[in-house]
């Protein structure tokens, strides 16, 4: 065996070599080198060898030290042959062969190419100029689209939330302009349910958008924005639409809506009305940013006073708002000639709604439970009117705007309880107004950086009163006497300045820096009163203190310095604001005059190295000084809701919180693998600890001036993977939390372990067709316990689980028909009490009347007609079990006509 | 299960890095009628495209003309009297085309979205749109046994002499100009000692033919268009090829990040070129891939390549 593949190896040597022999034996050859007029060598230079004829009948390429080698073929002599050494940008250069020269060297010149021009081509559908995609409205609308949102679903890249928030590749869009202009101030949902996709020549994507004309190449940014073009700028025509619904039982829905869009002058006013469960709060809500410039606005103190202690069930709104609502919404926006635009907005909302819920809440304690049973039956009925001037001019030289904005409303809820047996009613009445300017002024520099100045000033009240009447924890509250009625009363005006001067360096520095000096001025006070009604009918007021009339100053002053650096694979920001403040406060009945004077730094660091072209690793840390606000310091007790009362004895919360996260990001996407991972820990020192006491029918509540250390630590993973076999995608994604932190409950401090688990798993297979399945499923495990220090132990080791599904099922026979239905399970279970499951059913179905301009729409929601949603809610010692009034099954038929 | 993950692993530790080529400024474009008989029952009816090939100093890139009109600057408009200004724009929207996220489908099936050629270091790179992903193969530039013929022809103004070579189960009659020495030609077909401005199959089922010549702007380049790729193994994109010609939606949906709300929609590419959204697209697509059923397809390279 292996003498013969020997032996075949040797005759393969030998037949080889003999062959090489006699082929080089007959082969002529001419070489050479090629170089240009200034002696340099020639690659890749075609060195051909021609006949008389000028036909190519053998070529090579120069090699890089400019010499070639070329094999002659032997049935040829040299008479008659030309050799020719050409390159593009050279002069072509010939040599004839000669009998007995073998080398023929070649010296190019340099040469220019002269060629025709290019050539233009007609105009495409989507277009991309730079970093804004044009997408052409005619090409990508359906016969049965009627608004331009209705295009905007259709087009590739961009989404729509069930919010109405327009997204690009997963962003959230900053502005929706219209025909650059931004007539709805980031309250856009109304103009693209409204706007027809007749008015709209293409909606433009611009990624990277700077609006601000004057730091338009300059000032680089990530935000996304939208611009709907107008096919005619100049219509004066109106247009719009009017929708009529009714439905069972005794609904009705109802909207007209009215445009104009030029480019001098854009209105968009609507007037709607409904009680079929319709939330008119998305038509304006701020899904985009207000004009041009970022928020700067403070946060509004949160309401002192509450009607109830339950939080709203986990189910789309639809199901368990009863109301009766009526909406006005006006957006107007002239264009001056001297480049001024003006702009109001002005929103209208009248509602009446109805909440009805039991509640069952447990507290344990050491050896002891105090639970609460409350039932609330409540009317809301708000009000509001919200109203916004704006005058701006965005000029290539400099950029002005002020917004001016003036808000007020009214809230009024009535509602009848029972806690605890006892049966009474109740009423919170509150009065919000609110005033702001907003100044900004950017001026181009002649050295290409930048200032930009802010001026922002708010005033803001919210008067609230509370009265219940009934003899509510008559021992804390009137010395152990029974009363008729008690009245809390109570308010923060709050006035607030934010001044800032920045200035970037822009150009091409490697280290991008930004400076900014800013001073904030506070002020407010806090004022309230508890008052009974006797059994006489006499008022008098609470005699346990001397209420609040407290002020509140607070002035700081900061420096920020930011620097941001991007090299190769590796980016880092770094942003170190440091800040002095002043708070000081009084109130002299309680001989309080204290304050807090400090300099503080609050550094921010960002890494991210990018492993390769699909994987990074990213990790953050940051240190936070925060100090408390107001409401942590008031003496005199608040009466928050019928079984609450807060008060404070420390001074200003100080909260040192420091946090750090690593995240790992992984993806194949050739196998459509892709997962990400993350770790991230926090922690939190703060100089006072909120204490609770609790009795049968009230909780107390203080701030005291203990020491309070939280902590949290979570990681999460998520991994999803198209199944080749099964041609659908399966994600799973899961998240794991530990929090621990302290609480002074009836006098005993105690440590509370938070561990929660979820799980969440989605497949979604879009069959092509005309069958469309998805499913989404969580899972959640709670628990939570108390952390044994000492001997000190309350019986507490509570669990929940729960899960949630959702399936649904559509069926489109044809563009015009779509039949689609809905399912949600829910199943939720606590260690002690049995389980809870809900099976919800929703279906739909649509058709469109093209001739007609009209969608025909009927939907038939709750279909097993739930009528009460049971939830429970699990925190530190608390366990509580709510149940909501649901809606039960509706249906509705709605006709929109297109003007 | 375990011959999955280190199946998994071991494709991870190929795919790495992106692509960081430089390209060289483009000397010459020229425009070619590429035509390819891609269903035997109707040999009328063949696939048509515009495709252009940029050629520099040594190297090329051939992609759709079609395709890069549609995603450029249409700006040139104004210039076409002065010329040049558009090609910094049209850099930077080739750019900008890497992050649109549309599921394109096209009436010819995958293709190739970048082909570059560098005969100097031998190397064919491929560049393939797949969903929202690029992807790099990297092969040996084909070498063909291009025999020379004494027959000439004048095409364009040039004359060019008669070349014929065996590429991929296809013998090419091709047509070279002497006088523009570029190795690099359309396609995958390259080697002679001038450009290639015509290339016919013996069957007739495809061909190359040029019907432009035009000199490029000074900052346009030879080098990728998309410069956030991956670089994957042939064998693992061929797969997902499948995969994603079968269910294009479902593959698009599969790419996106984990816990993506976003719905990945289809836009179908007709035979003109022409875009189409929404239903309109998914109605299209579907009467497409019943068509594909009933096709006797015939591929463009019939037996895989040397």
């Amino acid at each position: 065996m292996l003498k013969k593949k020997l032996f075949y190896s040797f005759f393969l040597a030998f037949s080889i070599s003999l062959f090489f022999i006699g082929y080089c034996n007959a082969q002529k050859k001419v070489y050479g080198v090629v170089k240009a007029t200034d002696g340099t060598v020639l690659p890749y230079v075609v060195i051909s060898l021609k006949n008389s004829g000028g036909y190519v009948l053998r070529y090579k390429q120069s090699e890089v030290d400019g010499s070639y080698v070329l094999f002659l073929p032997d049935t040829l002599g040299k008479a008659f042959l030309w050799i020719e050494a050409s390159r593009l940008g050279y002069k072509k250069s010939q040599q004839q062969l000669v009998e007995g020269k073998d080398v023929y060297n070649f010296t190019m010149e340099d040469q220019a190419i002269d060629l025709k021009e290019i050539k233009i081509r007609p105009k495409p559908q989507i277009i991309s100029i730079g970093d804004t995609l044009s997408y052409d409205v005619a090409s990508f609308s359906q016969p049965e689209d009627r608004s331009i949102g209705d295009v905007i679903r259709r087009l590739p890249g961009v989404s729509v939330a069930e919010s109405g928030q327009i997204s690009y590749n997963g962003k959230a869009i900053r502005n929706l302009f219209i025909q650059g202009d931004d007539l709805m101030d980031g309250r856009y949902g109304l103009a693209t349910k409204v706007i027809t996709k007749e008015m709209i020549k293409s909606v433009d994507v611009m990624q990277h958008h700077q609006p601000i004309k004057v730091l338009k190449d300059k000032v680089l940014t990530d935000n996304v924005a939208i611009n709907l073009v107008l096919k005619n700028e100049n219509s004066l025509k109106l247009g719009g639409q009017a929708t009529l619904g009714a439905g069972l039982p005794e609904q009705f829905d109802g909207a007209l809506n009215a445009i104009i869009f030029n480019k001098k002058f854009k209105m968009l006013n609507s007037l709607q009305a409904n009680n079929s469960g319709v939330d008119y709060l998305k038509d304006f809500a701020q899904l985009g940013t207000s004009g041009l410039v970022s928020n700067v606005s403070n946060a509004k103190p949160a309401a002192l006073l509450s009607a109830g202690t339950v939080g709203n069930p986990d189910l789309p709104k639809e199901n368990y708002y009863f109301n009766k609502t009526a909406l006005f919404n006006a957006n107007n926006l002239y264009n001056l000639k001297n480049g001024l635009q003006l702009k109001t907005n002005i929103q209208t909302f009248i509602d009446r709604n109805t909440l009805n819920y039991s509640n069952q809440v447990a507290n344990y304690f050491l050896g002891d439970t105090i639970r609460f049973s409350e039932l609330q039956s409540a009317v809301n009925k708000p009000r509001e009117i919200q109203t916004a001037l704006t005058a701006m001019v965005n000029k290539n030289s400099y950029f002005l705007n002020n917004r001016l904005s003036f808000n007020a409303s009214e809230a009024d809820n009535s509602s009848f309880i029972d806690f605890n047996g006892k049966a009474f009613n109740q009423n919170l009445n509150a009065h919000a107004y609110s005033f702001s300017n907003d100044f900004s002024f950017i001026p181009a520099i002649k050295n290409k950086n930048i200032i930009d100045v802010r001026w922002f000033l708010s005033y803001f009240n919210r008067p609230q009163n509370l009265n219940i009447f009934a003899s509510l924890s008559q021992d804390v509250l009137n010395n152990g006497l029974p009363y008729a009625a008690i009245g809390q009363y109570a308010t923060i005006p709050t006035f607030y300045s934010s001044a800032k001067l920045a200035y970037r360096i822009t150009g091409e520095h490697l280290i991008k820096q930004n400076y900014q000096i800013g001073l904030i001025n506070e002020r407010q006070t806090l004022n309230s009163e508890l008052n009974l009604t006797q059994l006489n009918g006499k008022t008098t007021d609470y005699t346990g203190d001397f209420g609040n009339n407290l002020s509140w100053k607070r002035d700081r002053i900061s420096f920020d310095a930011n620097y941001y650096i991007k090299k190769k694979r590796w980016q880092a920001s770094l942003s170190l604001p440091l800040t002095a403040q002043v708070i000081h406060y009084q109130q002299q009945a309680y001989q309080l005059d204290s304050g807090k004077n400090q300099v503080f730094i609050n550094p921010n660091v960002g890494i991210k190295l990018f492993v390769n072209s699909e994987d990074y690793i990213s990790a953050n840390f940051s240190f936070n000084n925060s100090v408390g606000t107001i409401s942590d310091v008031y003496r005199g007790a608040i009466l928050t809701n019928y079984r609450s009362i807060f008060t404070n004895t420390a001074g200003v919360q100080q909260k040192y919180s420091s946090g750090s996260g690593l995240f790992y990001n992984f993806q194949r996407s050739i196998i459509m693998l892709f997962i990400n991972a993350g770790l991230s820990y926090n922690k939190i020192k703060a100089n006072s600890i909120l204490s609770s006491e609790l009795t049968e029918d009230i909780q107390r509540t203080v701030l005291l001036p203990y020491k309070n250390d939280q902590s949290m630590l979570s990681a999460n993973a998520g991994l999803s993977k198209y199944l080749f076999a099964l041609k659908a995608t399966v994600s799973l994604k899961s998240s794991w939390n530990s929090a621990r932190y302290n609480q002074f409950i009836n006098s005993a401090q105690l440590s509370f372990l938070n561990n929660s688990f979820s799980l969440n798993a989605t497949i979604d297979s879009k069959l092509f067709g005309k069958i469309i399945f998805s499913y989404a499923g969580n899972g959640l495990w709670n628990s939570s316990k108390q952390i044994t220090k000492q001997a000190i132990n309350i019986n507490l080791n509570n669990k929940t689980k729960r899960f949630d599904q959702n399936v649904s099922l559509g069926f489109t026979p044809n563009n015009r028909l779509l039949f689609l239905v809905k399912g949600r399970h829910i199943h939720s279970q606590q260690s002690d009490i049995s389980t809870i499951n809900y099976l919800f059913l929703d279906t739909k179905i649509r058709y469109k009347l093209l001739k007609w301009r009209t969608d025909l729409e009927f939907d038939l929601t709750n279909v097993a007609n739930i009528k009460t949603y049971d939830l429970f809610r699990l925190s530190s010692n608390q366990f509580s079990v709510s149940s909501y009034q649901l809606r039960g099954r509706m249906g509705i038929l709605r006709a929109t006509f297109i003007l | 299960m375990k011959i999955q993950t280190i199946l998994i692993l071991a494709i991870s530790l190929i795919a790495v890095k992106g692509f960081g080529q430089k390209g060289e400024p483009v000397i010459l474009n020229v425009i070619y009628q590429f035509k390819h008989v891609n269903d035997l029952n109707k040999p009328s009816k063949p696939y048509q495209e515009e495709m252009i090939l940029h050629l520099g100093k040594t190297e090329s890139r051939y992609n759709s003309w079609t395709e890069e009109l549609k995603f450029k600057n249409p700006t040139p408009i104004k210039s076409s009297g002065g010329g040049g200004g558009s090609s910094g724009s049209a850099n930077k929207s080739s750019g900008s085309f890497g992050f649109i996220p549309m599921v394109f489908v096209d009436s010819k099936g995958v293709q190739d979205f970048d082909l570059l050629q560098q005969p100097a270091a031998a190397k064919l790179i491929r560049i393939v749109k797949l969903g929202s992903y690029n992807y790099l193969v990297e092969s040996k530039l084909p070498t063909i046994n291009w025999k020379l013929y004494e027959e000439k022809k004048e095409i364009l103004g040039y004359s060019c002499q008669k070349a014929v070579g065996s590429y991929a189960g296809r013998t090419y009659i091709a047509w070279f100009a002497p006088s523009l020495p570029f190795k690099c030609g359309p396609w995958k077909l390259s080697g002679l000692p001038g450009l290639i401005l015509e290339a016919v199959d013996a069957k007739a089922e495809v061909s190359f033919l040029a019907k432009e010549l035009n000199k490029s702007d000074s900052e346009e380049s030879t080098a990728a268009r998309i410069t956030i790729i991956v670089r994957v193994s042939e064998k693992d994109l061929n797969r997902a090829t499948v995969a994603f010609e079968d269910d294009p939606i479902a593959v698009s949906q599969s790419q996106m990040p984990i816990g993506s709300t976003a719905t990945a929609q289809i836009t179908f590419i007709d035979e003109k070129g022409n875009f189409h959204g929404g239903g309109e697209g998914r109605k299209l697509f579907e009467a497409y891939r019943k068509d594909l059923k009933q096709q006797k397809r015939n591929p463009l390279e019939l037996t895989k390549s040397n």
